[in-house]
C-alpha cells in the first residue's frame, strides 16, 4: 500500500530502492493487463486490471458517486470513461457490452479511442520508472498460424508508449515469458502455453532459447462464442457460466456439457498444431531428455484443465518426448512475471 | 490513425531531426521519396513562418543533411549483414577445405578407421549447418526488407494496417536462435570419449584435423551469434526500427480520479529461483558457478 503512493507521488528512488528492485514486467493480454515488480525481500507484487472500459453519460452517475465507489474513471467530453474491472459491472447493470482496447492478441484497430485508455490502465499498473530508462519487459503474441495478424505495429505502439511513460520498452513473446517464470527446473527446456482470452501463445524452447513461437487465434473468448452459439444464450452468459467453475472431467448438465467440449477441441487443436509445426520445421532442437509442457493463463484455469490436456496427449503421437504437463502456479501471473524476470535480467537477455 | 498524417500534423517543428524525435525511426524506414515527400510538406509548412528566405534555405540544407545521414545509417546497417554472409560463406570455404584434407587422410592411411569416419561425419554435419544459417540469413534479410516495405506502405495508406510479418520470419529467427543454441551446447559438451582400444589409434594428422574442425565450428557459432545479435536474434523481440513514439508525445491530460484510487495488489512467489538459474547458466559453469551450480552440472 505504501508503495502505492510511492509510485503516485514519484518520491525519492531510494526509498523506492529500499523496498524495491530495479524492472518491471508487463503482460498486454486482450482480456487482462499484469503488472509485476519485484520486491527486495525476494516476492514481487502483481497488479492487474481487466483491459476494457465503457463510456457513460456524464449525467449518469456524478463523479464524487464513482470516487466513492471506487469507481476509476476519466472525463471526455460529456462522457464519463470507467476502466479496467469496475467497466464490466457498469456494463452489466446498463446490459451493455465493454469496450475491449484489444482483440485476438493485438491492439484492435476498431477501437481508436482504445489506446489512450489503455494506456492510462498501463500507467496505473506500472506506476512511474524507479529511474529514468528503467527497464520494462512487456509480452507481444507469437505470429499467428490462423490469424492475419501484425505484430510489428502492435509491438511498436507499445514500445512508444512504454518509452513515453520513461522506460526502456523491450517485447518478448507470450510464451517465452512462460517458460522464464515456469521452467527454471528444466533449464528453460520444454514448452510454455498460455491459454488467454483471444488467444493461445506457445513456445517451444531450448535452453532459453525460443525454437518455435507460433499463436493460435482462438482460447477462451472462442469457447464463449461458441458455448453461446450453440445453447442460443449470450455471450456474456457463456463467460459467466465458464468463470464460476466447471469441472471439465465431469461437467455437469447441457451448458457445462457444451463448455467441456468446447474446452477439450480447444486443446487438441493447440496440440495438432504443435506436433505439425514441429515436424514441418526443419531444425528443431533435439531434446535428448523428456522436457515438461507448462500451461498458463485465465483458460487453464478451469478444474480438471489439465486432466484433460493429458487425456488429449496420450491420444497422439507427440514428436518430442514429454515429462510432464503441468498448470503455473500462478496461471495469470506467469506472463508478468516471465516478462519480469527478463527485466531483472537486462541486457544479459 | 495514420502515423504519417501525425508526423506530418507535428512538423511544424520544420526540420527532420525534430521530426525524428517525435516519430524518430519512423522516419528512418521510410523510404527515400517518402522522406522527401516529408521534407517538402514540413518544409511548406514552415514557409508560411519563415521570416526570411535566408531562414528557409538553412532550413531546406539541415533537413538535406539529416536525411543523408538516415541514409548513411540504413546503409552501415545493409554492411553489417552482408559481412555477416560473407563470413558464413568463409566459414563453408574453409570446411571444404577441410573435407579434401580429411580425404587425403583416408587415402594415406587406407583404412577407414573409426576416427576418419567420426571426422568425416563431424564435417558434414557443420556443412549442413553452415549451409542451413546461410540460407536462413538470406531469407531473413529479404523478409524483413519486404517486411519493412510493406509496413510503411501500410502505414501511409491507412489505420487497420494488413502488412502482417509472414509468421515464417519470426519462425526462421526462431530457427537461427535455436541452431546458434545447438551450436553452443555442442561447444560445451563434453569431449567424445577416447576411441576404444581395439580402433586404430588417431593419428597425429586426424587429431590435428579434429581441432581444427573444433575451433571452426567454434568460430560459427560465434559468428551465427554475432550475426544473430545484429539482426535481432536474441530472446527478446525487436521491434523494427518503425517507432511510435509520436503518438505519444501529446498526450491529452484527462479530468480523473485515477490518482485517488489505488490498484489492487497482490502477492505473487518470487523469481530468484528462474533468475538464479538464468544467471547459472550464462555462465556456463565456466567461471566460479556456486556451488548448487556445481552440483547441477553433476
Ligand atoms: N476461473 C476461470 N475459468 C475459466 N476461464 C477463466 C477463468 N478466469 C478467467 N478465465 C478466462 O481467461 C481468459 C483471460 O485470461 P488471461 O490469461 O488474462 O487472458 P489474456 O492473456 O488474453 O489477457 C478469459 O477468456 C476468461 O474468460
Ligand atoms: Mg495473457
Amino acid at each position: 500500500m505504501t508503495e502505492t503512493s510511492v509510485q503516485q507521488h514519484g518520491q525519492s528512488t531510494a526509498e523506492i530502492g529500499t523496498e524495491r528492485l530495479l524492472g518491471k514486467g508487463l503482460d498486454v493480454g486482450t482480456a487482462n493487463l499484469v503488472a509485476a515488480v519485484q520486491n527486495t525481500d525476494g516476492s514481487i507484487t502483481v497488479k492487474l486490471e481487466r483491459n476494457a472500459f465503457l463510456d457513460v453519460k456524464a449525467d449518469v452517475y456524478s463523479k464524487a458517486m464513482l470516487t466513492k465507489l471506487k469507481v476509476p474513471y476519466v472525463v471526455r467530453g460529456e462522457q464519463l470513461i470507467v476502466l479496467g474491472e469496475a467497466s464490466f459491472e457498469l456494463a452489466n447493470v446498463f446490459g451493455r457490452e465493454t469496450r475491449r482496447p484489444m482483440r485476438d492478441g493485438l491492439i484492435s484497430p476498431n477501437e481508436v479511442d482504445g489506446l489512450p485508455m489503455i494506456r492510462l490502465i498501463i500507467e496505473r499498473l506500472l506506476g512511474e520508472p524507479a529511474q529514468p530508462g528503467e527497464n520494462c519487459y512487456f509480452s507481444v503474441p507469437a505470429p499467428s498460424i490462423d490469424r492475419d495478424n501484425n505484430i510489428i505495429y502492435h509491438q511498436g505502439l507499445f514500445e512508444g508508449m512504454l518509452r513515453s511513460m520513461g522506460y526502456t520498452a523491450r517485447a518478448i513473446n507470450e510464451g517465452h515469458a512462460v517458460v522464464f517464470s515456469e521452467l527454471a527446473e528444466s533449464d528453460f527446456s520444454g514448452i510454455g502455453i498460455s491459454f488467454g482470452g483471444g488467444m493461445v501463445n506457445i513456445c517451444v524452447c531450448f535452453k532459453t532459447i525460443p525454437a518455435l513461437s507460433f499463436s493460435i487465434g482462438r482460447s477462451g473468448d472462442w469457447i464463449d462464442k461458441n458455448v453461446a452459439d450453440v445453447l442460443g444464450i449470450p455471450k456474456s452468459r457463456a463467460t459467466f457460466l465458464k468463470e464460476r467453475g466447471v469441472d471439465l472431467a465431469a461437467p455437469n448438465g447441457r451448458e457445462e456439457e457444451a463448455i467441456a467440449i468446447y474446452y477439450r477441441n480447444l486443446i487438441q487443436y493447440v496440440l495438432t498444431n504443435i506436433k505439425a509445426r514441429f515436424e514441418s520445421s526443419s531444425n528443431m532442437p533435439v531434446f535428448q531428455s523428456p522436457v515438461p509442457i507448462v500451461c498458463s493463463g485465465g483458460t487453464a484455469l478451469a478444474k480438471s484443465f489439465i486432466t484433460v490436456f493429458q487425456d488429449e496427449f496420450k491420444k497422439m503421437k507427440f514428436p518430442i518426448p514429454v515429462s510432464g504437463i503441468s498448470l503455473a502456479s500462478e496461471p495469470l501471473n506467469s506472463v508478468a512475471k516471465g516478462c519480469l524476470v527478463a527485466a531483472a535480467l537486462g541486457d544479459a537477455v | 490513425m495514420n502515423v504519417r498524417e501525425i508526423l506530418q500534423t507535428h512538423s511544424q517543428s520544420t526540420t527532420l531531426r525534430e521530426l525524428e524525435a517525435k516519430g524518430r525511426s519512423r522516419v528512418r524506414v521510410i523510404n527515400a521519396n517518402q522522406i522527401a515527400e516529408l521534407i517538402e510538406a514540413s518544409v511548406r509548412r514552415t514557409l508560411a513562418q519563415a521570416e526570411t528566405p535566408d531562414d528557409l534555405r538553412a532550413l531546406v540544407e539541415r533537413s538535406k543533411a539529416e536525411f543523408f545521414e538516415m541514409q548513411r545509417q540504413r546503409d552501415s546497417e545493409r554492411k553489417a549483414r552482408e559481412e555477416g554472409l560473407r563470413q558464413l560463406e568463409e566459414a563453408k570455404d574453409e570446411l571444404v577445405a577441410l573435407a579434401t584434407e580429411v580425404e587425403k587422410l583416408r587415402e594415406t592411411e587406407g583404412t577407414k578407421t573409426a576416427r576418419i569416419g567420426e571426422l568425416e561425419h563431424q564435417l558434414s554435419c557443420e556443412k549442413g549447418r553452415v549451409e542451413e544459417a546461410r540460407r536462413l540469413v538470406e531469407m531473413l534479410t529479404r523478409e524483413r526488407d519486404v517486411a519493412r516495405q510493406a509496413e510503411q506502405e501500410a502505414r501511409a495508406a491507412a489505420s487497420a494496417v494488413k502488412a502482417a510479418p509472414s509468421p515464417e520470419s519470426t519462425e526462421m529467427l526462431s530457427r537461427l536462435a535455436a541452431e546458434v543454441a545447438r551450436l553452443n551446447e555442442r561447444m560445451n559438451a563434453t569431449p567424445p570419449p577416447p576411441a576404444p582400444a581395439t580402433a586404430p589409434a588417431a593419428t597425429a594428422e586426424s587429431q590435428a584435423l579434429a581441432t581444427r574442425l573444433d575451433a571452426l565450428s567454434q568460430g560459427i557459432a560465434d559468428r551465427l551469434e554475432k550475426f544473430g545479435r545484429t539482426i535481432g536474434v536474441s530472446s527478446a523481440v525487436d521491434a523494427q526500427e518503425v517507432k511510435y513514439d509520436a503518438l505519444f508525445n501529446k498526450q491529452d491530460s484527462f479530468e480523473s480520479n485515477l490518482n485517488t484510487l489505488e490498484v489492487k495488489e497482490r502477492q505473487g512467489s518470487g523469481i530468484r529461483g528462474a533468475l538464479d538459474r538464468m544467471k547459472r547458466m550464462r555462465l556456463g559453469g565456466k567461471e566460479e558457478p556456486d556451488a548448487a551450480g556445481d552440483a547441477e552440472k553433476k
